[in-house]
């Protein structure tokens, strides 16, 4: 089971920790969240116990066994962009200092005139979805950068699937433009 | 069908470089994944997740009628939660006035008319109404009530004795609270508990007494 855990966590700590950093917008404050909510998950998965139920009730008696995630990858998002939330609730950091969870440094293995268009395209975009609201900035991440479904972004983030497919479209038919000025 | 277009977006998307998790970081979360279990953090620990609750409940164990008051089990319980403690500290207060006042008017009029064990055991039984008994996941237990705290003493019933396996229980209540990074679930239910009440003179008598839970536990969801 720590070996699912760790596996999901190298592949996806980057998006993770873009998640936070969307959330709190301070690098350090996101990796707080980061380790908050795994020294929580996996204090969680000892308890996982194999019953459906997670609440029996025997004689007058009550117990409580957590269940076993059905996604883990989901799980670990979930529980990473809660653990943010609170640390953003208990600093109360303003939201305007905000950090980019986008590294500075541009991409380059292209020529360099495919490269300086490309870089020209991606600053755009780049812009686009730094001037985006936080829910939409999350669902970019969620969507793109990790691979979630809309039911499982829904699932989440606590919204109806059918509202994230409405936004990411949205999203989409925002950034073409950038893209057919250039084809233009 | 896809449009190409926003392939195009979402690639180019894709080639924008997150940040990355700093070393400290990524080795304080690798070394919380391949921690064996028997070095959890206390902490972390179930029995630590609401300590004012354990401890409580460690003082009271076994205890049963008049030996602690229910605003005491009852506040221990709230400060786990911190979610409504004015108003169920008020409501609670409230209760507590009302059960003062109907059983000290009950005892008066038991003692001046010199009244019969049944109206002391309509006493008790008004005080159990109002007990309460706080459970948590460590499996200890006590059944409290009011009746030191105001001062009446249910003189002629020298024992109660809590019927384990005639109960039944209804879950009134489970909310979800947040307790150092930790997701804690309380369920408070009803138990209707049948105790055997045993006084000087009569044969013990068996009565239904509703009696109020709160469990906490490790939230599984978050």
């Amino acid at each position: 089971m720590n070996a699912d855990l760790e596996a999901v966590y190298r592949e996806n700590k980057s998006a993770m920790l873009s998640v936070a950093l969307n959330i709190t917008g301070c690098q350090s404050l996101a990796e707080d969240a980061i380790q908050n909510a795994f020294a929580r998950i996996v204090h969680t998965m000892r308890n996982f116990g194999d019953s459906e139920s997670s609440i029996t009730s025997s004689q007058g008696q009550l117990t409580c066994q957590p269940q076993r995630p059905q996604n883990m990858k989901a799980y670990l998002f979930q529980s990473v962009r809660n653990a943010a939330i609170d640390i953003q609730r208990s600093t109360h950091r303003n939201s305007e200092s905000r950090v980019s969870f986008f590294e500075n440094e541009p991409l380059g293995n292209d020529s360099p005139t495919e490269s300086a268009e490309l870089n020209e395209q991606r600053g755009k975009i780049r812009s686009i979805i730094e001037g985006l609201a936080e829910s939409d900035r999350e669902l970019v991440l969620l969507k793109i950068y990790s691979g979630f479904t809309f039911e499982r972004i829904a699932q989440i983030t606590q919204t109806s699937a059918n509202t994230i497919a409405t936004r990411y479209r949205r999203l989409l038919e925002k950034m073409k433009s950038v893209v057919k000025e250039k084809d233009d | 069908m896809t449009d190409p277009t926003e392939d195009l977006i979402e690639d180019i998307i894709h080639g924008l470089p997150l940040k990355s998790v700093s070393e400290s970081c990524d080795q304080e979360v690798l070394a919380a994944i391949r921690m064996p279990s028997e070095l959890c953090p206390s902490e972390l620990c179930p029995s630590e997740l609401s300590p004012s609750v354990s401890n409580e409940i460690g003082d009271q164990r076994e205890s049963l009628v008049g030996t602690q008051p229910i605003d005491r089990s009852v506040k221990s319980a709230s400060k786990t939660t911190d979610s409504n403690r004015g108003n169920r500290r008020s409501k609670f207060g409230s209760i507590a006035v009302a059960i003062a006042a109907s059983l000290l008017i009950g005892f008066i009029f038991g003692m001046q008319f010199n009244g019969s064990q049944d109206s002391n055991r309509t006493e008790l039984v008004d005080g159990l109404k109002n007990a309460s008994a706080v459970h948590s996941n460590t499996g200890t237990k006590t059944l409290a009530s009011t009746d030191k705290k105001m001062g009446i003493n249910p003189s002629g019933v020298n024992q109660i004795e809590l019927i384990e396996n005639e109960s039944e229980t209804f879950i009134v209540s489970e909310s979800l609270h947040w307790k150092n990074q930790m997701p804690i679930r309380r369920v408070e239910t009803i138990t209707n508990k049948k105790v055997l009440v045993t006084d000087n003179d009569s044969e013990p008598k068996r009565i239904e007494v509703p009696i109020r839970k709160v469990i906490y536990t490790l939230a599984d969801s978050i």
